[in-house]
């Protein structure tokens, strides 16, 4: 090797610890960018992959009871290269003594098999035994059973009957269980008729056989099989075409996620390109002499700029050592959990190599990009200049310098500190950016978390009742309210009705369904947080308040329009009157509220109920399932048909599971951005005190005691520490804002209730004076340690 | 000093100037230098601290450029040169000793040696190995010494394996910028007695130093007071 190359490899090794915070940085910044780039890539590869295996359908029509002829004929509808009938019925699973767990109940064909949207077996009995379910085993926790265990089931409108979990399948064409917050459990027809189902379908599931990704040409295919269905004296109650086509339910949201992701790894990349501007700069200021003395010896400029490119790139070398086994180890961990949450088998772990490409790129170019400039200008530095050890422009006197002069009342040691503080002001610039960044990310992503729970509370709250009950079919609401009230601790009582409502196009084929309520118009168990319009109001008519996820489907919906709902076979002209913001994902259906009376009045059904919102006297976790115990007992004993009882505390965790998945991800990232922003602070403080030992030196020997310079030491890193906070809390104002409408718009299509976090405020200061502490104490003492003469030897 | 290399100037300097932009106003270290030097001489220069002698051999070395007059070294206008070509020039035409040594502090000496031969281009890596344990040897420093970081020598061994590195590309001029006023008298005279030796040999040799003594022992002084020659016997 040349004895430049010894020089630069002596130079990493000769201050372990400045080498060790320089290669840690890099190494977390490219770990983390590469984690996350290496997540993206295989995620979203293997979900549309694994999306597309299980021939995912291109259309579904909702229908009347039909049977394998409809079928035969559908399948010969041009255009039409595959059909298959599905039968869904609504059921729930007793999780406990009068716990109630929503559960869609599937049938599948006697050999399991299906076409369309392929379930596999995973454990277990397969295909569904005579009297037994299989459960999708992503839901498998919500049913609080295990494979083997028997569990109480009940469909709409029929006895429960016992029936054991006869094993696991893997159904990858639903939502995750932990967004639906449902139960997917698979049984056959006999099993259906056994626990009091009908023996036929009520959806047909197509699959086109030329342009799979082509909405418009699917949307035709599934209107002519629309009019075949009609033709042969059945409705149709609703066409769905997921759009985009050939697009895993959560494919929609997976882009917001990985690209705040992704900017939190390369804004963690950046902050640590800061630190190795520092250190690299502190380098070439101590080594300015030794460069002048190679340029004597008849260095070239490019040759002592190769070198010093050589050390950066030294680091970015020994970071990879670090940062590529992490980063293979980060992905992998976070691929397994997003996997988890998604329900997705990640098939054969392979770290992609153009993200390898992209890591090693990122470790030897950030270091050499961000050290270009110093480097740069310390080759160009006329020899003399470089041999006279003249590193820059002599310090002036700034205006803090004489803003200090004029202070009374600081003590010298701390007067010193602070101008030591400003002394260099671009390492001072870049420490803070650093440092400040790291807070304002960290404070952003708490607020984050902590505007999440807000809203959700919200959400929760705007749900005035605390337990609510849905029969199997209507009742009397007078007798239903009586029945209820007459339960110890309930304090009040609303009926409404529930029912879908299909939006009808321009075309006259219907768009998604919306969930429908029914509600009093002066409903004391709903207090709606307005988007837009206004709420219901007695005597309203026709008028319809929507949620707002209803504008991701139709964005051109306004306030005032009139729109056509098709129910119960009946289509009618509604008045939209105001859009409500509630916590639903864009994914699942829009909610629809109109009056009951208006209901009633257009559909029938005075007097009548299907669903109660009962009030508690107790609102906790353990009033609520005391309540839903006894209303089930009583109701039971009344005699009236139960389809589902839930309860708000239910409802929150369901939302709230959704939402920690997120929260541990942002929590993580923010803890490695602040790890980087920490080390930056370190490394300054190492390099202020390392370049000021002679200084330091001649303090001593003028009578300053160890306590001066650890005092002056650690007031400097506590000033900059307390300069970043200041500068964190108010840069993670607008960060937290914009993430909080990017998230909210992304995640729930409505803007978060931004809730800033005082305690994340506090908590960063504490962190931050603590890191500031260390990252100065550690080097003061290794200072005040020094004896007088070896500081004055020091060059 | 050889028979054929003597007689021929080196080094010549006219009507050189060098002023200095400082704080204070312009501060001018040499006021109208003319010296020439020829092959083989062996020349001290001798002045007072602030006098202008380093600023005189910074300016024979192109470590730092005239303000007016001209300068030419080994046949070369150092004025026309930019830095790059100066750095290479320099590396191949002028072996530097500093006062304070200079050694880069975490490469081993031998490694210290073969630097400017590696910046120059000169020699393969086996040859460059050679070289600098040959003339570390010619130092009276031993193959163990040599594999040390120059930490580990005494101040009179760090000059000596300065004076190596400043040999490594056989350069015909050695610059010293006051080599023994770091050195106790006993090492600056072994020293003294290798510049002797060099010179003998013919090698040119451009000393600064402020001991009339080594001074006298030169073929020739050279007396610098206030930015001026003032005692320059003809070469």
């Amino acid at each position: 090797m040349r004895p430049r190359w010894h020089k630069v490899f002596r130079d990493l090794i000769s201050s372990p610890t400045r080498t060790v915070m320089v290669v840690l940085s890099i190494s977390i910044g490219v770990f983390a960018f590469g984690s996350i780039l290496a997540t993206r890539t295989i995620i979203t590869e293997q979900l549309h992959d694994s999306y597309l295996a299980i021939n995912p359908l291109s259309a579904t029509i909702t229908t009347d009871p039909f049977d394998d002829d409809l079928l035969d004929a559908v399948r010969h509808v041009p255009g039409v290269a595959q059909a298959q009938g599905v039968r869904v019925v609504s059921a729930r699973i007793a999780t406990g003594p009068q716990q109630w767990q929503d559960t869609a109940l599937y049938v599948l064909p006697d050999e399991g098999w299906r076409d369309i949207g392929v379930v596999k077996p995973w454990q277990g009995a397969w295909p569904p035994p005579k009297d037994a379910l299989l459960v999708e085993r992503a839901s498998l926790g919500k049913t609080k059973a295990a494979v083997g265990d028997t569990v109480r089931i009940e469909i709409a409108g029929q006895d429960s009957r016992e029936i054991p979990i006869a094993g696991l399948t893997y159904d990858l064409s639903l939502q995750p269980a932990v967004i639906s917050g449902q139960v997917y459990a698979y049984v056959s027809f006999d099993t259906l008729e056994w626990l009091g189902g009908p023996r036929s379908y009520n959806q047909i599931q197509i699959v086109v056989g030329e342009g799979r990704s082509d909405a418009a040409h699917i949307q035709a295919v599934a209107d002519a099989v629309g009019r075949l269905v009609e033709r042969s004296g059945r409705t149709v109650i609703n066409t769905d075409v997921p759009t985009p086509p050939l697009q895993h339910p959560l494919e929609i949201l997976l882009p917001t996620i990985l690209f705040i992701l992704t900017s939190l790894g390369l804004l963690s990349l950046l902050i640590s390109g800061f630190l190795i501007i520092n250190t690299i700069s502190a380098i070439l200021t101590q080594q300015t002499r030794q460069i002048g003395i190679m340029k004597a010896i008849g260095a070239r400029a490019d040759q002592i700029t190769g070198l010093y490119f050589g050390l950066s790139a030294g680091f970015g070398v020994l970071a990879l050592l670090f940062a590529v086994p992490l980063g293979v180890l980060g992905a992998y961990g976070l691929t397994q959990f997003l996997a988890g949450e998604f329900n997705l088998d990640i098939v054969g772990f392979r770290f992609p190599l153009p993200v390898l490409g992209l890591q090693v790129a990122a470790a030897l170019i950030v270091p050499m990009a961000t050290a270009a400039l110093p480097i740069r200008a310390v080759a160009r530095r006329p020899a003399r200049e470089a041999l006279s050890g003249e590193t820059s422009a002599p310090p002036e006197h700034s205006p803090i310098d004489r803003l200090l002069s004029r202070l009374h009342g600081i003590s010298r040691p701390t007067r010193l500190a602070l101008r030591n503080t400003f002394r260099r002001r671009g390492r001072l610039v870049r420490t803070l950016i650093a440092l400040a960044l790291g807070g304002g990310v960290f404070i952003t992503v708490m607020t984050l978390r902590a505007s999440l729970f807000t809203t959700l509370d919200e959400s929760i709250a705007s749900q005035r009742y605390d337990v609510e009950v849905q029969f199997a079919r209507p009742y009397r609401d007078a007798q239903a309210e009586q029945a209820v009230l007459g339960v110890p601790g309930v304090t009040g009582a609303e009926s409404l009705l529930r029912g879908m409502a299909f939006p009808v196009l321009a075309d006259g084929t219907t768009a998604e369904g919306l969930n429908l309520r029914a509600i009093p118009a002066n409903t004391d168990m709903f207090a709606p947080r307005m988007a837009g319009g206004r709420w219901l109001l007695p005597g309203d008519g026709r008028a319809v308040v929507l949620t707002s996820n209803y504008l991701v489907k139709a964005p051109q919906t306004r306030v005032g329009d009139e729109i056509t709902l098709e129910m119960n076979g009946d289509n009618e002209r509604w008045r939209v009157v105001g859009f409500i913001e509630e916590l639903i994902p864009p994914v699942s259906p829009a909610w629809a509220y109109v009056t009951i009376d208006a209901y009633t009045q257009a559909l029938g059904g005075v007097g009548r109920t299907d669903t109660l919102r009962v009030a508690t006297a107790g609102h906790d976790a353990a009033s609520h399932a005391a309540a839903a115990m006894a209303l089930e007992q009583r109701l039971s004993a009344d005699g009236f048909e139960v389809r589902l009882i839930h309860t708000r505390t239910e409802d929150r965790n369901i939302l709230a599971e959704r939402f920690n998945v997120l929260t541990a991800v942002l929590t993580i990232m923010a803890a490695i951005i602040g790890t980087v922003g920490g080390l930056g602070l370190a490394g300054t403080m190492s390099i202020n005190v390392l370049e000021r030992t002679r200084e330091i030196g001649v303090m001593r020997a003028i009578g300053a005691s160890d306590a001066a310079v650890r005092q002056i030491v650690l007031s400097e890193g506590l000033i900059i520490g307390g300069i970043a906070w200041v500068i964190s809390t108010v840069i993670s104002v607008p960060m937290s804002l914009a993430m909080g409408y990017a998230f909210g718009m992304a995640l729930l299509n409505t803007p978060l209730i931004w809730v800033y976090s005082l305690p994340a405020v506090a908590m960063w200061l504490g962190l931050v004076l603590l890191i500031a502490s260390v990252a100065s104490v550690l080097p003061a003492r290794s200072a005040s340690r020094l004896t007088v003469r070896e500081v004055l030897a020091y060059e | 000093m050889t028979a054929a290399s003597a007689g021929q100037a080196l080094i010549s300097l006219h009507n050189v100037v060098k002023q200095y932009e400082t704080a204070a106003g312009a501060y001018t270290a040499l006021r109208g230098i003319n010296l020439t030097i020829d092959r083989g001489e062996f020349v001290a220069i001798v002045g007072k601290s602030g006098s202008g002698k380093s600023t005189l051999i910074n300016m024979i070395t192109g470590i730092d450029r005239s303000t007016s007059g001209e300068v030419r070294v080994a046949g070369e206008n150092l004025g026309k040169l930019n830095e790059g070509k100066l750095a290479v020039w320099r590396g191949r035409t002028i072996g530097i000793i500093f006062q304070f040594f200079q050694l880069l502090p975490t490469l081993t000496v031998a490694e210290n040696v073969m630097l400017p031969m590696d910046f120059c281009d000169i020699g393969t890596a086996r040859e460059r190995r050679e070289r600098a344990a040959a003339l570390l040897a010619r130092m009276d420093l031993s193959e163990e010494q040599a594999n040390k970081l120059p930490m580990a020598l005494s101040g009179g061994q760090q000059q000596r394996v300065a004076i190596a590195r400043a040999l490594a590309n056989d350069p015909p001029l050695l610059v010293a910028d006051e080599p023994t006023g770091n050195l106790d008298s006993r090492t600056a005279d072994s020293i003294f007695h290798l510049f002797e030796e060099l010179a003998a040999q013919g090698k040119t040799v451009v000393m600064v130093t402020h001991d009339n003594d080594l001074a006298s022992r030169a073929s020739r002084a050279v007396i610098v007071a206030d930015g001026q020659i003032v005692d320059a016997p003809a070469a």
